[in-house]
C-alpha cells in the first residue's frame, strides 16, 4: 500500500499569504482541502455542497460533479477503498429553506451512480475511520455550540457507521462523565475471545471508553483513568495488544502507562459485553512521550521514552517491572523496526530513538531483544548535523529525517536503520515542502514554494547515488499529491495544487513515474464548471 | 435684403412650428424689384415632409433576461447596450406604406461582481440587418414591424488580472418587433438642392430576440509572453440560452 506523508517544513510558508484585496470575499468559493483518492482527486465546496472529482486521465481535466448535501465540513478518503467520504451538517431550515439532516456521504469516483447517503442523528463535526475502512465513528469535537450549530446537544453522542453498508448506522450516547471526546482510536481487526472484531477507544480527558463495534447493541465500557477529579490526564496514545487482551494508554499529565486488561466474561444479556475490563498503572518514572509494543505473549514489552529524564524505559506489563536506561540525549519518539544491526546479522526487534523538536543532535539505536539485561550496552548514539523536526518511516527499514536550521533552511537525511548509516540529501534553504511517497522506490517530492518541483528516488536504499531531477512549472506550487494507483490510461499521476488566489481550482498533473514539463497539463477554474447552469458555486 | 431676412424668419419659424403654413409678409413689391424678389425667394418652403431615403441613428437597447442562467451571465436582469444604425427606405410600395432596410451595430458590456464574488465582464457585439414595413398614419408618425438577423460575438471574462479566465463565442440571432417612428419635417440645407434635406428621426421598438446559446469555455488568459507554456485546459461554465424581450430606442437624422 502506497502512502504519502506531507511534511510542513516551514511554519511561515509564503504559500499561505494571499492578497485578500485581490481576491475579494471568496466565501462562496470556500472549499475543503483537496482529497487525493487512489487515482483521482476531489474537492468539496463547503458552501454549495458540490463535489468535483477530477481524473487526471481525462484529457480535458474536466470535473465530474456530485451533490453531497448542505454544509459539508469534512472530506476524506475512505480507508481501504477508493471512495470519498463526506460529512455534512445539513441545514436546520428556515422560512425560505427546507431543513436537511446531517449526512454521511460516500462517493465512488469510478461510478456515475448517485452518492450513497446516510442521514445522521446529529450534526457531528469529527469523523474517525478504522484502518480497514469498515467502521467510522462520528462524534463531536467540542462542547461549544459553534461546532454543531446547535444550542442544546449532547457532545457525548456519537454514531457508528459501517462504511461497507453491511450494518445500519448505530447512534448512541456514551456515558457523559464531564468530558468531551478528544479522539477515537481503532484496534486492528483481530480475534478477541473467539470473535473477529474491532474495538474502538474513545478518548476524553480522564476517561477512555471502549466500544465493541461488531456488537453495536452492547453497551460501552467507560474506564476512568483517575480516581477522583482532582487531576486531569488526557489520553493521547493507545496501543492494542489483541493477543495479550490488553490496551495500553499513554496520557499527558501522567507519569504512568495505563493498562486496561480485558478478561472474558459471560454476558448477562444481549446488551452486555462478553468481556470485562480492569485498570492498572505501570509507572515509567517520568512523563512518557512515546511508547511502542514489541514481543509477544510473555515477552511482550513496552518501550517508553521519557525525555525529561533522558531515558528509555522498558516496561513488563505482566510484572509491572520497569527498566530505565539512560539515553544521554533527549529523545521523545520511537521508530520500531525488525532488522539486523552492524554488529549482528540476527533479525530482531530494534528501535531508533529520535528527539523531534527537542534540540537533540544525536540519534539513539536500541537493540531491544535483551535490553533489560544488557541495558546501556544495547544503546548506540549517532550524531546528526542538526536538530530533527520530523521523522518519517520509509519502506525497507529506512527513515527520513528532516532538520531545520535557525536560518530557516531545511535539509534531509536518509537513515538506514539496519546499517545505521545517515546519508545526507543535499537541499538548499529554499526547500519548503517535502512529500514522501512510501512506495518501493521511496520517492521524495520537494518544492521551494515557487514553481520548482524536484524529486529524488531512494532506489538503492540509501547506499548509492540518489537519483534526482526537477521540473519547472508555470505557477508556484501549493501542495504535491502523488496518487497511489494508475489511472485508466495506465499512467500514475502526481497532482500539484498550484497557487490559486482566486480559489477557482488550479491543478497541474504530471506522470508520476516520468515527470517532465512536456507531459504536464493544467486545469484552472474547474471549481466553477457549469456555474451558469448550476446557478451556485 | 428684407426678403432674405424674411426668408430666415420664415425658416426659423418653420423649424419651430413645422405644422404652421408659411405666409408672405409685407405689401406687394414695386415692379422694379419684382425680378430680384423672384430670384431671391424660393418657390417652395425650406421645410417639407418629403420622404427621406436614409437615416443614421444612435440607439440603445435593453434586453430583459428572463432566465436565471442569463441573469448570472449578465450579472443583472436588464443589460443595456448602445450602437448605431443606418437605414434605407425603399420606394413606397403603396401610398402610405414603405419598406425599409437597416444595418445596425450594437455593443453591450456589463462589468459586475458575480455570485461567486468574482469580477465578471460580459460583452456582446452584434451586427444586424433588418427589414421593416412601415405605415404612415401621419406624416410624422409611422408604426412599423421589423424583423432582423444578426451575428457577432460574445466575450466573457472572470477573475482578476493575472488569474482571469476568458473566452469569446460566435453569436447569431434573429429578432422580431414592432414600434413607432416619429420624424420632424425635413429642413433644406441649401436652396440649390446640392445638400440633402435633414430631419430628426426617432424610433421606439419592442420585440423578442432569439439566438444561439452561448457555451463559454473559459481559459486562463495568457499574454503570450511564455514561449512554451504548460497547456491549461479550458473550463465550461455552462450553456446559456439567448432569448429575451427587448426595447430599442433610437434617435438620429434622416436625409
Amino acid at each position: 500500500m502506497k502512502r504519502a506523508y506531507l511534511l510542513p517544513l516551514l511554519l511561515a510558508s509564503p504559500l499561505g499569504c494571499h492578497d485578500d484585496a485581490a481576491t475579494g470575499d471568496s466565501s462562496s468559493r470556500a472549499v475543503l482541502p483537496m482529497v487525493a483518492l487512489d487515482n483521482s482527486v476531489a474537492y468539496v465546496n463547503s458552501t454549495s455542497g458540490s463535489t468535483f472529482l477530477l481524473d487526471p486521465a481525462n484529457l480535458a481535466l474536466g470535473p465530474r460533479m456530485a451533490a453531497t448535501g448542505k454544509s459539508p465540513i469534512v472530506a476524506a478518503k475512505c480507508n481501504g477503498t477508493n471512495q470519498l467520504l463526506v460529512l455534512t451538517n445539513g441545514d436546520q431550515g428556515s422560512s425560505s429553506t427546507a431543513a436537511e439532516p446531517a449526512r454521511l456521504v460516500l462517493i465512488d469516483p469510478a461510478s456515475n451512480a448517485a452518492p450513497v447517503t446516510t442521514d445522521l442523528p446529529g450534526r457531528f463535526d469529527q469523523i474517525a475511520q478504522s484502518e480497514d475502512g469498515v467502521f467510522a465513528i462520528l462524534y463531536y469535537g467540542s462542547a461549544s455550540s459553534g461546532a454543531s450549530g446547535s444550542m442544546l446537544f449532547n457532545p457525548n453522542d456519537l454514531a457508528v457507521a459501517t462504511l461497507d453498508g453491511s450494518k445500519p448506522l448505530a447512534s448512541r450516547p456514551i456515558r457523559s462523565l464531564g468530558s468531551v471526546p478528544s479522539g477515537v482510536v481503532f484496534s486492528p481487526r483481530a480475534t478477541l475471545f473467539g470473535q473477529l472484531r474491532t474495538l474502538a477507544a474513545v478518548l476524553a480527558p480522564n476517561y477512555v471508553t471502549l466500544l465493541d463495534l461488531d456488537n453495536a447493541n452492547r453497551t460501552e465500557i467507560t474506564v476512568p483513568l483517575v480516581a477522583d477529579g482532582t487531576e486531569t490526564v488526557t489520553p493521547v496514545q493507545v496501543l492494542f495488544d489483541m493477543v495479550g487482551t490488553a490496551i495500553y494508554v499513554r496520557a499527558d499529565g501522567s507519569n504512568d502507562i495505563f493498562q486496561i486488561s480485558l478478561a472474558q466474561a459471560t454476558p448477562a444479556d444481549a446488551t452486555s459485553n462478553d468481556f470485562r475490563v480492569s485498570l492498572s498503572l505501570i509507572g515509567s518514572g517520568s512523563a512518557p512521550s512515546d511508547m511502542e509494543m514489541y514481543g509477544t505473549g510473555d515477552t511482550m514489552r513496552l518501550a517508553v521514552t521519557t525525555p525529561a529524564t533522558q531515558q528509555l524505559v522498558i516496561l513488563d506489563p505482566t510484572t509491572g517491572n520497569a527498566t530505565s536506561i539512560p539515553t544521554a540525549t533527549q529523545v521523545n519518539q520511537i521508530l520500531l523496526f525488525q532488522g539486523t544491526s552492524p554488529k549482528s546479522s540476527q533479525v530482531q526487534d530494534r528501535a531508533m530513538l529520535v528527539g523531534v523538536g527537542t534540540g537533540a543532535t544525536a540519534l539513539v539505536f536500541a537493540d531491544l531483544q535483551d535490553i533489560e539485561t544488557t541495558q546501556g550496552l544495547a544503546l548506540e548514539s549517532w550524531s546528526i548535523p542538526a536538530p530533527v523536526v520530523n521523522v518519517t518511516p520509509l519502506p525497507g527499514n529506512l527513515a527520513l529525517l528532516t532538520y531545520q536550521y535557525a536560518s530557516g533552511g531545511a535539509t534531509l537525511s536518509i537513515v538506514n536503520l539496519a546499517d545505521r548509516t545517515i546519508e545526507p540529501i543535499g537541499s538548499s534553504g529554499s526547500l519548503q515542502d517535502v512529500t514522501v511517497e512510501a512506495t518501493a522506490q521511496s520517492r521524495l517530492w520537494g518544492t521551494d514554494g515557487a514553481n520548482r518541483l524536484e524529486y529524488l528516488d531512494i532506489v538503492d536504499h540509501g547506499q548509492g547515488p540518489l537519483f534526482s531531477a526537477e521540473v519547472l512549472l508555470d505557477q508556484s506550487i501549493a501542495s504535491i499529491s502523488p496518487l497511489a494507483t494508475k489511472s485508466a490510461d495506465g499512467i500514475r499521476y502526481v497532482v500539484l495544487e498550484m497557487n490559486d488566489p482566486m480559489k477557482l481550482g488550479y491543478l497541474t498533473v504530471l506522470n508520476a513515474d516520468q515527470p517532465d514539463r512536456k507531459g504536464a497539463r493544467s486545469a484552472y477554474g474547474f471549481l466553477i464548471s457549469d456555474y451558469f447552469e448550476r446557478g451556485q458555486p | 435684403m428684407t426678403t432674405i431676412r424674411h426668408g430666415f424668419l420664415i425658416l426659423s419659424t418653420a423649424a419651430l412650428l413645422p405644422a404652421l403654413p408659411v405666409v408672405a409678409h409685407g405689401a406687394p413689391a414695386p415692379a422694379a424689384e419684382a425680378a430680384i424678389l423672384e430670384a431671391s425667394v424660393p418657390e417652395a418652403s425650406p421645410t417639407s415632409w418629403e420622404p427621406l431615403r436614409f437615416a443614421l441613428a444612435a440607439e440603445i437597447q435593453t434586453g430583459w433576461m428572463v432566465q436565471d442562467d442569463a441573469r448570472l451571465l449578465w450579472g443583472r436582469r436588464s443589460p443595456t447596450g448602445a450602437g448605431l444604425s443606418l437605414s434605407y427606405d425603399a420606394p413606397r410600395v403603396a401610398r402610405k406604406t414603405t419598406v425599409g432596410l437597416d444595418l445596425s451595430w450594437l455593443a453591450t458590456t456589463v462589468s459586475t461582481t458575480n455570485g461567486l464574488d468574482l469580477p465578471q465582464k460580459t460583452s456582446t457585439q452584434v451586427f444586424g440587418l433588418g427589414v421593416s414595413l412601415r405605415y404612415d398614419v401621419f406624416r410624422w408618425l409611422s408604426p412599423y414591424a421589423r424583423v432582423a438577423g444578426g451575428m457577432g460575438w460574445a466575450a466573457l471574462t472572470m477573475g482578476s488580472p493575472g488569474f482571469d479566465l476568458r473566452d469569446r463565442e460566435f453569436l447569431y440571432q434573429g429578432s422580431a418587433g414592432a414600434g413607432l417612428l416619429v420624424r420632424s419635417p425635413a429642413v433644406r440645407l441649401s436652396h440649390s438642392g446640392k445638400l440633402p434635406a435633414l430631419a430628426f428621426v426617432g424610433r421606439v421598438e419592442g420585440g423578442y430576440t432569439l439566438g444561439n446559446a452561448t457555451d463559454f469555455s473559459l481559459k486562463l488568459y495568457s499574454d503570450g509572453s511564455g514561449k512554451d507554456p504548460i497547456p491549461v485546459e479550458a473550463v465550461s461554465v455552462g450553456e446559456v440560452a439567448r432569448r429575451f424581450p427587448y426595447l430599442r430606442i433610437s434617435l438620429g437624422v434622416g436625409f
